[in-house]
């Protein structure tokens, strides 16, 4: 299952959780569980992108790097990306 | 008698620690580590029990200390018993940590605490098939009420007091991998090390190249050592390597080179177990777990299907986004129009008091064909732009924005724009400064620059104010929402195109894919949707007053001098006239490439401009909507919205994009880029249009 998913990251398509969970064939908490896993043997690792915006900036300071921050959405997207181990463990598995 | 407690992080490990030892706890340091120890004495059927709290962990590799602390303590103190404490809600994340306890120690007992959360979301364990499946005995508890942690602890105590070790279960490995186990195995029993080590365990850690076994041979094994000196050396260039190096040769190193040459180095042994541990839990699970209706969909699944699908996603996302905008048209048309004439009486009235007062003529048109025509025609289309804000974070806070970005993402694929690059255009959706800001998190600088360069090509929420205020004008009624969509459309397309090029320019290597955690739909709460709309459109009243109150100042005064001469002969006439090569190709007049002028400022000085520009004010009965329809035909409204969504979004996206790159060549390609790109596409626009015969 792990190296499944290691190996399913490593296509260049972008997936939801619950989409990769039917495509591994397993419930999305056995997923979040692998992901886990595998983010702590350092072959994945979990990404927050935010805004570039302080908390500060949420009333636009009309300067500096606050510049139209007001406007910024707040939304973050957590994401799993593979780490350079987790690639050149995918690399390794193609050869 | 000596017993471990383990298990993962927050799995009430400590509410048992506490009940059972009271205040009889010892609490320091792990030696020679910043890890804090608990200890305490227990004492039950005349037994002397040291109770040890071991370190929350996952799992018992070596990548942390507290994974480090727990299984040396396992291995060298040797507990008579292990307690494990498992999480019923999180039974798969907890089992992995149970299946590697059990490879370190033959006697473990589970506490399966959390059983009340696990029985609330549906989860039932039958904890009979549960030990019969590990072959190790299993205790239900209530930690937080104290339930069932006096037989956790008697259950313990009798495993411990057994005279032979019981037989537990074992993951069973495939059998190219058990094969490679055995042989190191037979390769391990030799050595007089051994005997401290369960085989098993020891044989997979060395086929895993642990760090810490190879370490400890290293320092419990004799070492031979070379020197190397001066005298010996015979490559003068070598001269830096005096020192004494180790030479101590690990047991199965031989047999680990030979596996390395097949393909199975340190990460497929280490991966090839965990996996097998995986699949032995999701073989076993079904045998003692039951999900009440575990089959039944949630809405956030159903919905997904249709929402995240490659084919109904993208019509599903132009549709909700013309409905934001239909909605954002038809909803503020009362409220825009009272704003619209309530500004014409106040500005009336001040240049009456102003009349009164015998103030100055200049005084008197600056206010009125200054700045209420200025500001006025942008606040005039404050309700509409707040109707949008309320539409948009109802978008963010129902989830759907979250699978925007998503489907967003799976389009930009075609173009190979790297994953992460998206989430930054998701931000330029808001503002372009921090959306180019955000490319901070690429770590390729090709990326980064791509997504710089292409970031100015989404429409910001000032340009879609100031495009959503002309459409209004223009295409009245559902007709404009249909004309939004259709411009955001030519937006994607273009960043698609866009990057495409720049990849090119740039070199750009393969783009890397992502799976991205979606919040659960829910119905917004009010405060989370009034909250949000007001900070932004109290930013974009700020703005009004500052930028497009300066802005105003400026176009009235070009736009006024020479005086006595009329609007054709000013100076903003005389300055749009020098671009009219540029402007009249499009149906361009020289006002509309004045405006385009002053939106490099800031993007909503642009509708100022062209209020100050066509006289809204000195027309106190005309909305600016009238004002524009009757010198601009249609066709000539959709091309200047072409060029003004595509063009530069503003100087400080230019300034933002420099203090990024570093780069001030990057910095003017981007520039032109966006330039060309919009005159280019306004020029296919407006004579395409002409062609189809539209006016």
């Amino acid at each position: 299952m792990l190296t499944s998913i290691l190996e399913i990251l490593a296509r260049k398509e972008s997936l939801s959780m619950t989409q990769l969970a039917n495509e591994v064939g397993c419930s999305v908490r056995e997923l979040e569980s692998s992901l886990d896993q595998m983010k702590h043997m350092g072959y994945i690792r979990n990404e927050q992108f935010g805004q570039a915006c302080s908390s500060s900036c949420g009333k636009d300071r009309g300067s500096g790097h606050c510049e139209g921050c007001g406007f910024a959405s707040s939304e973050t997207f957590t994401f799993w990306v593979l780490t350079e181990r987790g690639q050149a463990f995918v690399d390794s598995k193609l050869k | 008698m000596k017993i471990a407690l383990v298990g993962n992080p927050n799995v009430g490990k400590s509410t048992v620690f506490n009940a059972l030892t009271g205040s009889n706890q010892q609490v320091g340091n792990w030696a020679g580590k910043t890890v804090e120890r608990k200890s305490g004495l227990i004492k039950r059927a005349n037994q002397q029990i040291e109770l040890i709290d071991l370190p929350g962990t996952y799992s018992l590799t070596a990548y942390s200390q507290e994974e480090i602390i727990t299984r040396e303590y396992i291995l060298r103190e040797k507990p008579d018993v292990v307690m494990a404490m498992i999480d019923a809600s999180n039974i798969e994340r907890n089992l992995y940590l149970v299946l590697q306890i059990m490879e370190l120690s033959p006697r473990v007992v589970i506490g399966l605490n959390m059983m009340d959360l696990a029985q609330s979301a549906g989860i039932t364990i039958n904890t009979t098939q549960l030990a019969l499946a590990l072959n190790v005995p299993v205790v239900e508890i209530v930690a937080a009420k104290g339930k069932g942690i006096e037989e956790f602890l008697t259950e313990a105590i009798r495993v411990g007091m057994l005279e032979l070790d019981p037989l537990q279960g074992e993951v069973s490995y495939p059998e190219e991998l058990e094969q490679r186990i055995r042989a190191m195995e037979g390769q391990l029993a030799d050595n007089a090390e051994v005997t401290r080590y369960p085989l098993r365990w020891l044989a997979l850690k060395r086929l895993e190249r642990d760090p810490e076994i190879g370490q400890e041979w290293k320092s419990s094994t004799p070492k031979s050592r070379n020197s190397k000196n001066k005298d010996a050396c015979c490559d003068p260039g070598d001269a830096v390597n005096y020192e004494l190096v180790e030479t101590v040769a690990l047991p199965g190193d031989e047999l680990l080179q030979t596996y390395e040459a097949e393909g199975w180095g340190k990460d497929q042994f280490e991966m090839a177990f965990a996996d097998a541990k995986y699949k032995y839990i999701s073989q076993i699970l079904p045998s003692f777990r039951t999900h009440e209706n575990p089959s039944k969909p949630t809405w956030t699944d159903l919905l997904d299907k249709w929402v995240l699908s490659p084919i109904w996603g993208y019509p599903i996302m132009f549709l909700v986004l013309g409905i934001v905008f239909w909605g954002s048209f038809v909803a503020s048309a009362p409220i825009g129009g009272a704003v619209s004439q309530g500004m014409a009486w106040a500005a009336d009235v001040i240049v009456s008091i102003l009349q009164w007062g015998h103030a100055p003529d200049f005084l008197q048109s600056l206010v009125r064909d200054g700045i209420f025509a200025g500001v006025g025609a942008v606040l005039a289309f404050v309700p509409q732009i707040a109707i949008f804000f309320a539409f948009f974070s109802f978008m963010q806070d129902s989830g759907y924005l979250a699978r925007a970005a998503f489907l967003g993402d799976r389009f930009m694929q075609l173009m190979g724009l790297h994953g992460k690059s998206f989430f930054s255009l998701v931000s330029g959706f808001g503002c372009n400064v921090p959306g180019i800001m955000a490319t901070r998190t690429l770590e390729d600088p090709k990326d980064r620059l791509i997504t710089m360069l292409i970031n100015p090509l989404i429409p910001c929420v000032p340009r879609l104010g100031v495009m959503s205020a002309v459409v209004a004008a223009f295409f009245p009624g559902s007709r404009g929402s249909v004309v939004m969509v259709s411009l955001l459309l030519l937006s994607m397309i273009l960043v698609m195109f866009s990057a495409l090029f720049f990849r090119r320019v740039v070199k750009q290597t393969e783009r890397s894919a992502f799976v991205m955690e979606l919040p659960l739909y829910h119905i917004p709460t009010l405060r989370n949707i009034l909250l949000p709309t007001w900070q932004k459109t109290y930013s974009f009243l700020r703005r009004a007053w500052t930028f497009i109150l300066v802005a105003s100042i400026v176009v009235w005064v070009l736009s006024s001098y020479p005086q006595g001469v009329s609007m054709n002969a000013t100076w903003a006439a005389k300055m749009g006239g020098w671009l009219s090569f540029i402007g009249e190709p499009l149906g361009f007049d020289w006002r509309i490439m004045v405006a385009i002028v002053f939106g490099f400022t800031a993007k909503e000085t642009t509708l100022s401009t062209l209020g100050i520009l066509y006289g809204v004010a000195a027309n106190a009965s005309q909305s600016i909507a009238q004002a524009m329809t009757g010198a601009m035909t249609p066709l000539r409204a959709y091309t200047f919205l072409v060029v003004y969504m595509l063009y530069i979004p503003c100087l400080a996206s230019v300034v933002t994009t420099y203090k990024e790159s570093g780069s001030l060549g990057w910095t003017s390609f981007g520039v032109a880029y966006n330039l060309i790109l919009s005159f280019v596409m306004g020029w296919i626009v407006f004579h395409g249009g002409l062609a189809l015969g539209f006016q």
